[in-house]
């Protein structure tokens, strides 16, 4: 237990783990502790709700309305396969998507060319953020040029990004389970099957920096490794050997930010 | 799991989750499904997983409804128990796993968007506070109320890793048991966790 003396904390952490560790307990109701102790020793739970269900009968009646709507809406409009929207662009300049130029102000116009495939060349100015319904969101960083996934086939679920230039983001929601992604540069590969990741391609390397979950990266398929949250791997085009490394601090921040404004973006 | 603070060994009310580890004896009974060897199972890690699934959903009936589920998967696998060790850690990566699944669904994120982690305040016990003049007290319970809520609202793993080693005292070798990531990772994130709530909370309490 001596790991649980934290070593390199600053005096404020150490102060804010302290307030943590002496939150107080929370007290159960008696009524419910003593009826599951009744319950555990006799081995007879009775009719036990499963937990998902417990939560949907609390939800039924107040939910069905809205997700009906919202079921045959989804259905009508995209015959049941989601699709790339976009959900927010800031600042300012013009942003070239498929080669036509929209001011990054214009919403409703960059919308408008948001389709499977489509290469976004974002300025120093601006930034934006897509999302995959509930299989993924990607967020493109000042000064990047990406290239979102094209229409995946049923049969072999991988999509395929390409990062020429600057920095993408990439969260993995529920609906990706079972699905692989593919992110292309010019110095490697990286694969992943569900993680928050960023893939920072600048002159003659490509760093990906992973903050939860594992990505295979490397430059080819023969030269995959599994790197974990918390670290890098950095590939470099004139032949130098990969390194993996701790992330970087400006790297960790961009994406725990991301992270933390996508949290509630596959409810 | 022997150095938790004070205010997490026992409120002195019947949430006993403390005392002497069981010994091999009455885990072997365990196994068996012995009514008095599961009554001491019961009430030697009940707080805890309690606490634990509360921490985590932010929310009372959902906690208990979760600890239900614990204890009901508990006694189906009581059989399979390792005698020869702790079931504490056992018991814990149930628990957060049973809450990672919850989390995972719509309802579960609804849960910890809208609950206050302290929904009953009243009966919060922090023993620690027995003696405090009662405008200290209730700034104590304020502070905890929004250092409990901020804690509920950072992303799902970092939450994780905050509740587990902060407030289950586990290190976080074990904790990079339940979540499967290596214990630098969890050490990181735990780090990263305590920046994230520095951010969250207001200017005076960070």
């Amino acid at each position: 237990m001596s790991e649980r003396q934290d070593m390199n904390l600053t005096p404020e952490e150490r102060r804010l783990q302290e307030a943590i560790r002496g939150l107080g307990e929370v007290r159960s109701e008696d009524a419910f502790r003593e009826r599951l102790r009744g319950q555990f020793i006799s081995g007879n739970f009775g009719e036990v709700v499963p937990l998902e269900k417990k939560s949907n009968r609390r939800l039924l009646w107040g939910a069905a309305v809205s997700s009906l709507a919202a079921i045959l809406a989804f259905l009508v409009l995209f015959n049941g396969d989601p699709v790339w929207t976009l959900h927010s662009v800031t600042g300012t300049g013009s942003i070239v998507v498929n080669g036509q130029p929209v001011d990054a102000s214009d919403f409703e116009g960059l919308k408008d060319l948001v389709q499977p495939g489509a290469r976004f060349v974002v300025p120093a100015t601006a930034e934006l953020e897509l999302r995959l319904g509930r299989v993924m969101v990607f967020g493109i960083i000042r000064d990047s040029d990406v290239t979102i996934p094209a229409r995946t086939d049923n049969n072999q679920p991988i999509h395929t990004a390409t990062v020429t230039g600057g920095e993408l983001l990439v969260k993995t929601g529920p609906a990706f389970e079972g699905e692989d992604l593919l992110i292309l540069t010019s110095e490697g590969r990286i694969e992943l099957t569900g993680t928050t990741i960023a893939v920072n391609k600048g002159d003659g390397f490509t760093c990906v920096c992973v903050l939860e979950g594992t990505a295979k990266i490397g430059k080819d398929k023969a030269d995959l490794d599994e790197v974990s949250a918390g670290y890098r791997k950095v590939m470099f085009a004139d032949g130098s050997p990969s390194i993996i490394v701790d992330i970087e601090v400006g790297h960790e921040k961009d994406l725990t930010d991301f992270e933390t404004r996508n949290e509630e973006a596959f409810d | 799991m022997g150095d938790l603070p004070q205010s997490h060994r026992d409120d002195g009310v019947g949430n006993n989750s403390s005392g002497s580890p069981l010994t091999t004896e009455v885990l072997v009974k365990v196994r068996q499904r012995d009514p008095q060897a599961l009554a001491a199972l019961f009430d030697h890690h009940f707080s805890r997983i309690f606490n634990l699934a509360y921490r985590l959903l932010g929310e009372r009936t959902a906690a208990e409804d979760m600890t239900q589920e614990v204890f009901l998967r508990v006694h189906r696998a009581a059989h399979q128990l390792d005698t020869d060790r702790d079931p504490g850690p056992w018991l814990m990566t149930i628990t957060a796993n049973l809450c990672r699944e919850k989390w995972r669904s719509r309802e579960g994120r609804q849960a910890m968007k809208t609950a206050s982690l302290d929904d009953k305040p009243e009966l919060a016990v922090d023993l620690s506070n027995g003696s405090a003049a009662p405008d200290a007290e209730v700034l104590d319970k304020d502070r905890d109320r929004l250092l409990g809520e901020a804690i509920g609202k950072l992303p799902e793993a970092m939450c994780l890793v905050v509740v587990l080693h902060d407030l289950q005292g586990m290190t976080h070798e074990e904790i990079s048991g339940i979540v499967g990531d290596e214990p630098a990772a969890v050490r990181k994130r735990y780090s990263r966790a305590l920046l994230k709530l520095r951010e969250i909370l207001p200017d005076g309490l960070a």
